[in-house]
This record gives structure tokens, sequence and C-alpha cells, in this order.
């Protein structure tokens, strides 16, 4: 494999790359057998959130939870959850990629003159 | 609709054939034209894959091209573009056709370019590029007047086509401005462009010209003539014309182009007798002309007469057809003609497109009457005429073309007419444009229309009662009781009967009367098969096979899918509404019998499908996710399922009374709840990043996907990754590959 593949599979988060090449397992959940893998999935966000993860993290993170099963509002859940402890810096800069999971332009809408205010 | 109107709505036979043959068919050179020889050769030889032919109007564009197609050995597709074809699917259609007659193509190819919308890049663009990419001979696509595709949807799809065309094949293109393509290809050296300087004459091409139309000339005043009229070759051959005419005015050229132009082709028409000048000025209007269809619009039998004068005595008739009976002017000439009518009778501009109509209307070819109705201030007999067309044009595939007439007659036009203003909704309805449906389902809701609606239908109010059935806003009693009332007012023949009844089935799905529904199905199938309205067949069938399923009653369920497959295959209905419910019960079916491969194939069908059922449609948006949801458990796709569920309760949320799907929907939620499926569960593509991966195929950077659908680059480019990632690739390349393996992309 080239070093150009190499650094794009990283950058897009390549799971059976990261877990054959770079020793990273992440398709697995060790502690599924305490934690139902939905929960794993959630606190897998939150953490990202908390060591200042780029954006691509923070989307995959989200979308895996997503199909463990969990909400959208589980999944801002937990950016709140963790806020106090993490800080403001980090929560917001995880929002982006939280969204792009979700399919929400948050740039778009926040752009949009038609957008109804929120309840 | 009545059956006269559906059959007006194909064009007679002989006429429309006619005008495609012209459109298709390499134009005839005019004798005397200049030998372009040592340009075409250099054109052939080139190895580049487009040739672009960008020069302004009267310099031979067309001519050049119509030279290399008589000298080359490889096969030629010709296509004159013209203003119907600034629509992607329609000039897929176009270069579709060009193709099939150029000997090369499956047969099935121009029927495989029905569409709308996105799908025109995710379905038929594909499709076409597949089968230039597999030619079995090499081949020369010439596209004339490529400046008339204006709307960038079209050139994302010209750009695809052109990067298929194989090596040894060429794209041949003449332009007026500069195209799109051509930069890029020009970077990777993969252009030969011709411009207005290599075309135009020198003295020895004009003393060709003048001694084509035997006039004799001094090689000092050829000289001179080049040299004001800048080698231009319309000019040069106006000036030969004139000189022929009467000798002295040749010198007298000066000036810019234009205006050279337009003096010369006053001195040219001003030699011509008053009843000819007034011919010519009139039959301007037509885009197309005939000896029977300009005595119709000038209201005189010697209109045939002056026709067969003009196309004697001038070089200004392009002969469409070999029997010479069809002609159309050349473009600057008609240009200058339609400055002169405007300038000099404007007030006769309108009847005479009335007449077009008139004469268009009575040879079978509405299609056409309505073109020369919207240059008419008659509102009135537009709208009419629309709205008989609207169901036949929809149903003939030509969405777009019914989209354009739309545009053209003006929103606030149709809102004065309450029978076009619900077709004006059921267009919104079936594109998903949900700002507009809510504003045109109001209007439709608030006005009231005591005449016959037109478009076949029994009343307005039936009309409007099938399209608030369809859109079940206000719950599902409302639903059955508009469904119920537009089948009684809907006779057996009604074109419409057929869609009332479907509606009737599925709202009495919605109250859980499984009997009721089955027999409205059966019989909105049955009507549908007798009245030719396809499109309704796949939906009934499946709906049908579903509940048979349920049953327990495979065999039957089978032959049920099997007849709504083979409807949309045969009629290309994938992209329609009511096709949308055959994919899931396909993949049911595949299942049970075992065959998880098709079972999955099916599955990808219907998932891209889905984006088009949107909350418009909550019934159908509902039963198909609910449906597909569950062949997603069965197949352990959690991920899969609970992203159908989201959408579920997207479409909820909007129209929250669904009567029994609510029940459906709770139950199926237990179900996922209470599954364990192995392993974490992986995402697919979201419904964004459906719409986002058939741009992947163009080369579209992020910025411009992101202008073509609305969201902002960042997004373009945070999907994009996700796409890669849950299709396990890591370049563009491989992932339209890998979509089109897995049935997301291509036919």
């Amino acid at each position: 494999m080239t070093y150009q593949e190499i650094l794009r599979r990283l950058a897009i988060i390549d799971e059976g790359f990261a877990s054959d090449q770079a020793g990273l397992v992440l398709g697995q959940v060790p502690g599924a057998h305490v934690l139902d893998s939905k929960v794993a999935a959630l606190v897998r966000v939150g953490a990202l959130a908390a060591i200042g993860s780029p954006e691509v993290c923070l989307e995959w993170s989200a979308s895996k939870a997503l199909a463990a099963g969990a909400t959208e509002e589980e999944v801002t859940g937990v950016l709140l959850a963790v806020a106090p402890v993490i800080g403001l810096g980090r929560v917001v800069a995880a929002a982006p990629g939280v969204a792009g999971a979700f399919g929400y332009d948050i740039e778009a809408a926040l752009e949009d003159p038609a957008i109804p205010p929120s309840g | 609709m009545t059956a006269d109107t559906r059959d007006a709505s194909t064009p007679a036979a002989d006429l429309g054939q006619l005008l495609l043959d012209a459109k298709f068919s390499v134009p005839q050179p005019r004798p005397g034209t200049v030998d372009r020889g040592a340009l075409v050769d250099a054109a052939r030889s080139s190895d580049c894959r487009l040739v672009a032919v960008t020069a302004p109007a009267g310099y031979g564009k067309s001519t050049f091209l119509a030279q290399w197609a008589a000298a080359e050995d490889r096969r030629v597709a010709w296509l004159s573009l013209d203003p119907f074809d600034d629509d992607p699917g329609t000039l897929l259609a176009s270069v579709a056709s060009a193709y099939c007659r150029a000997g090369l193509g499956g047969n099935d190819l121009v029927l495989d370019m029905r569409g709308q919308g996105v799908s025109v890049l995710g379905r038929a663009a594909p499709r076409l590029a597949a089968e230039f990419r597999a030619s079995p001979e090499p081949f020369v696509l010439m596209m004339d007047d490529v400046h008339e595709l204006q709307s960038p949807a079209c050139h994302d799809v010209l750009g695809m086509v052109l990067s298929a065309i194989p090596r040894g094949s060429q794209l041949a293109a003449t332009s007026r401005d500069e195209q799109p393509e051509l930069p890029r290809l020009r970077a990777a050296g993969d252009a030969l462009e011709v411009e207005a300087g290599e075309l135009a004459l020198d003295a020895s091409g004009a003393r060709q010209i003048f001694a084509n139309a035997h006039v004799s000339v001094t090689p000092e005043l050829a000289a001179t003539v080049t040299d004001r009229a800048e080698g231009w070759p319309a000019g040069l051959y106006l000036a030969a014309l004139i000189a022929k005419q009467g000798p002295g005015q040749v010198q007298a050229l000066t000036g810019e182009d234009r205006y050279v132009a337009d003096y010369l082709y006053r001195e040219a028409l001003l030699r011509q007798p008053k009843a000819i000048q007034r011919f010519l000025r009139r039959t301007a209007a037509l885009d197309e002309l005939c000896a029977p269809l300009c005595e119709a619009i000038l209201g005189s039998s010697a209109a045939g007469i002056h026709l067969r004068r003009v196309e004697a005595h001038s070089l200004f008739l392009t002969p469409l057809d070999r029997e010479r009976e069809w002609f159309r002017y050349h473009t600057l000439f008609r240009e200058f003609l339609l400055g002169e009518l405007r300038r000099t009778e404007p007030g006769i501009i309108a009847t005479l497109h009335e007449r077009a109509a008139d004469w268009y209307e009575a040879s079978g070819s509405p299609a056409r009457a309505v073109e020369h109705l919207l240059r008419t201030p008659d509102r009135d007999r537009t709208l009419r005429l629309v709205t008989a067309l609207a169901h036949p044009t929809y149903m003939a595939g030509r969405f777009s073309t019914l989209q354009r007439w739309l545009r053209a007659i003006g929103d606030a036009d149709i809102e004065g007419y309450p029978p076009l203003a619900v077709q004006r909704c059921w267009g919104c309805v079936v594109t998903g444009d949900t700002t507009e449906a809510a504003r045109w389902a109001a209007i439709v809701d608030a006005t009231a229309f005591d005449g016959m609606p037109g478009d076949g239908s029994a009343s307005f109010d039936s009309t409007r009662a099938m399209l608030r059935a369809a859109m079940c806003a206000d719950g599902p009693e409302q639903m059955m009781a508009d469904a119920a009332f537009a089948v009684a007012q809907e006779p057996p023949w009604s074109p419409w009967r057929d869609t009332a009844l479907w509606e009737l089935g599925e709202a009495h799905l919605l109250a859980a009367h499984l009997d009721e529904a089955r027999a409205a199905f059966a019989e909105a199938s049955a009507t549908a098969d007798q009245n030719g309205n396809l499109e309704t067949i796949p939906g009934c069938e499946a709906q049908l096979a579903w509940l048979a399923m349920d049953r327990g009653q495979w065999q039957e369920a089978a032959s049920r899918l099997e007849l709504a497959l083979a409807t949309i295959e045969g009629s290309r209905l994938h992209d329609y509404m009511t096709s949308i419910a055959a994919f899931p019960a396909a993949a049911r079916l595949s299942l049970h019998y075992g065959n998880r491969k098709e079972a999955r194939q099916q599955l990808a069908r219907a998932m891209r499908a889905r984006l088009s059922a949107t909350y418009l449609l909550p019934c159908l948006a509902v039963r198909l996710r609910l449906q597909l949801a569950q062949v997603c458990l069965a197949l352990t796709d959690l991920g899969t399922a609970r992203q159908l569920l989201r959408e579920v309760d997207d479409v909820l949320a909007q129209r929250p009374a669904l009567g029994a799907l609510l029940g459906e929907a709770e139950e199926f939620r237990r179900a996922l709840a209470s599954s364990a499926a192995p392993g974490p569960a992986t995402p697919p593509l979201t419904p964004a990043e459906l719409r986002l991966l058939p741009y992947l195929q163009t080369h579209l950077t992020a910025d411009m996907i992101a202008k073509r659908l609305f969201i902002s680059v960042h997004t373009v480019k945070t999907e994009i990754k996700a796409i890669y990632r849950k299709l396990g690739v890591c370049s563009r390349d491989d992932a339209v590959r890998k979509a089109t393996a897995m049935g997301l992309l291509g036919g």
C-alpha cells in the first residue's frame, strides 16, 4: 500500500485498515458483556469529544452510535453531559462532526433565512 | 382525458418522425461552400477526444462538421441541439438517439434515458457512459450548437458522457461560446480547439464563393471584401448574393459583423418582391416550416409557391428532409427577419403563433402547438391545452417538458386556473419539493372550479380529492373520504380511475381493512391495465404481493411481483413513485427463497428509490421504509433498519395521523429493540449521502457539488468521507465502482 493510500484510509477512518495495519480494533467493544453496544458507542462519542478529536472522528463515532440504536437526542445528550468536564471549546468543536453524522448541515441551516425558530 | 387527447399526445408519426430525422441527420452541405479539408484532417488526426469549434454565428461551424462527417470513415452520430435539449434528461435521450441512429447502442438505450431529477445523473448518465465505453467500434459524436445548453446540470451529464468516450473516438462540438468542458480537457491535452480565426476565409476563399455564385470579381476586390468582412463566411456569401443581383454593392461593406449582417440581409431582402418579403418576415415566426403550415399561418394559398421560390432563389433555407418539404431558416437570417417582423408588423406576431398552434393541433402535434401558444398572450387556451397534456406527458416520461411549460406559463396564471394548479401541485409532490407543495395544496384547497377540468378527470373536485388523498395531510378518515369520492366520480374509462382506486386501497390499509384493500388494489391494477396506465400496476401488485406474503401465500406473491417488476422494466418506471413498493416486496420474496444476494440487490434499489418518497406522500414513505426495515432486520442489518426507523419518525413528525401505520411502526420498533444481532451495526448511506453519490461520477469539485445540492462545501466534504468509509474505499473512482456494483448507481 502506498503512503498516499495509507493517509487517505486514515483520513476517512477505514476501520478494516485501522484494525489490520494500525492495531486499532475499532469494530469490537471489549466490554460488551457489561456495556451494550449502544452505550459503548455513546461513551466513545464523549471520549472523542473530550480529547479534542478531529471532526471526522466525531462524525464516525456518532454515526456508529446511531447504527447501534442511539437516537439523535441521546448523542447530543452525551455532548451536554460531558461539556462541564471537557470545557466549552471541545464541546463546540465536536458539534459539526456530530451534525454530519445526522445529515444535518449546520452551516447551511445558519445561512437559511427560512429556518423556523426552534422550540 | 378522452381517448382523443390521449392519441393527440403523441405527435402525428410522420411529422414527429420527420423533425426527429432532421435533428439527427448530417445537414446536406450547401452547394458552393468552401472546402475545409485541411481543417477536417487536422481534427481527425488530432487524437483529441474533444474537438471544440467555437465561433460566432455565420462562421460555418455546422458546415465544417458536415464536411467532416462526409469525410469520416468511423461511425458518425449527429445531433443538432435545440433549446428543448437544455434539460439533462432530454439531452441524454437526444445523445442516445443519435448514437443509436449511427448503428451503435442497444435497442433499449433510448428508453433507458427516461427519468427525472437526480436520477438522470444516477441512472441514465452512467448507463449511456457504459454504452460508450463498450462501443464495439470507434465513432465520432457530432453535437451542433452546444451553446443551447445553458443549465449546469446539462454540462454535468455532458462531462460524464465525454469522459466515457473511448480512445480512437471523438466528440466534435460547435458552440458560440466556450464550452465548460473545454478547460479541463485542454489542461489534459485532450482537446483540439477550432476558433473563428481558423474558420475565417481568405481572399481565395472569397474568390471561390463569388465564382460559385457566378459573379466575376477581381483579385483586388476579393481581397478588399474579405478584409472588410474580416473573413466572415456568412458575410462573403451575402456579398456574393447581393453582387449577383446588383453589381456595385460589394464595396459598400463596412463596420462590425452584426451591422454588416443586418445591412447585407436588408439588401438581400429588398431585392425580393414585396409579397416574398412579407412571406419571409412572417414565416420567420416558425421554428420549422412546410408549405401547408405556411399557408395556414398566412391564410394564403400562394404560400407554397412562395416557399418554392425562396428555396430556389436564396441561400437561407436548410431543408430538413429528403423530400424537401420541411425547412428551417438559417439562424442569423431568421434573427434578422424576426427583427424586421417586430419592427414592421408587431401586431401580427401573436396571430401568426395562434394560427401555427391551430395547425399543429389539427395535425395531431399538440405539444408543438403548446410551444407556439406560449408565445401568444392567449393564456386561456395555453392553460387548457397544457392541462389536457399534463398527465399523458408525464406518463410518456417527459416530465421535464411539462415542468418547462409550467415555468413558461408562470405561477400567477396557473393559480388562476385550478385544474392546472392541481397538476402543478402533483409536480411538486413527485419531485419532493415540500415548501412549494404545501403552498400549492393550500391554493388548490381554497379554490373552486365548476367547468370540465379538461385533464380527463370527471371533475375538478375529483382531481383535487385524489391529490388530497395522496398527500394525506388531514388523516386517514379524510383520505378515505377523498379516495371514495374520487372512485365514485371517475367512470371505468377514466384515465384517473386506477389512481383513485389505488388511493382507496391505501386508505383501507390505513384503516386495517385488509379485504377491502385487496379488492381495491386488484381493481386498480386491472383498470390500469385496461386503460393503458401502466404506472399504477407495480404499486398495486407489489402491495397485493406483500399482503399475500403476510398470509404465507408465496406462490401468489411471486406471480404478482413478476408482473410488477416486468412492468417496471418494460416501461422504464424505476423512478415513478408507484414503483417503489415493488423493491422491498421483491427483496422479501428473495429472502424467503433463500436468495440473499438477490434480496440485497433489491434492497439497494429500494434504498436508492426511497429518496423520492417524502412526507408529501406519507403512506408510501412510511410503508416503504417499514417494509424495507423488516427485510433489513431479517438480514440482521440492524444499522440500516434503525436508520429507516429514524426516517419513519421524521415523516411521522410531519404527518402524525397515519392510522394503522402507527401501530406497525411501534410493533417494528419493539421487534428491533428486542433483537440482538452479532457484532456492531454498520451505518448505511444516509439520504443526504445518497443524494450526493451520483455527483461523484462527474468532475465537479466539492464546492461545485455544494452549489448543485444547495448545501455547504463543508458538508459535502464530510459526506464524501463518510461515503468512502461506508463503501470501504478511499478514492472517487473506487467509490463509483463499488456503488455501481452494489446497485446504488447505474441502471
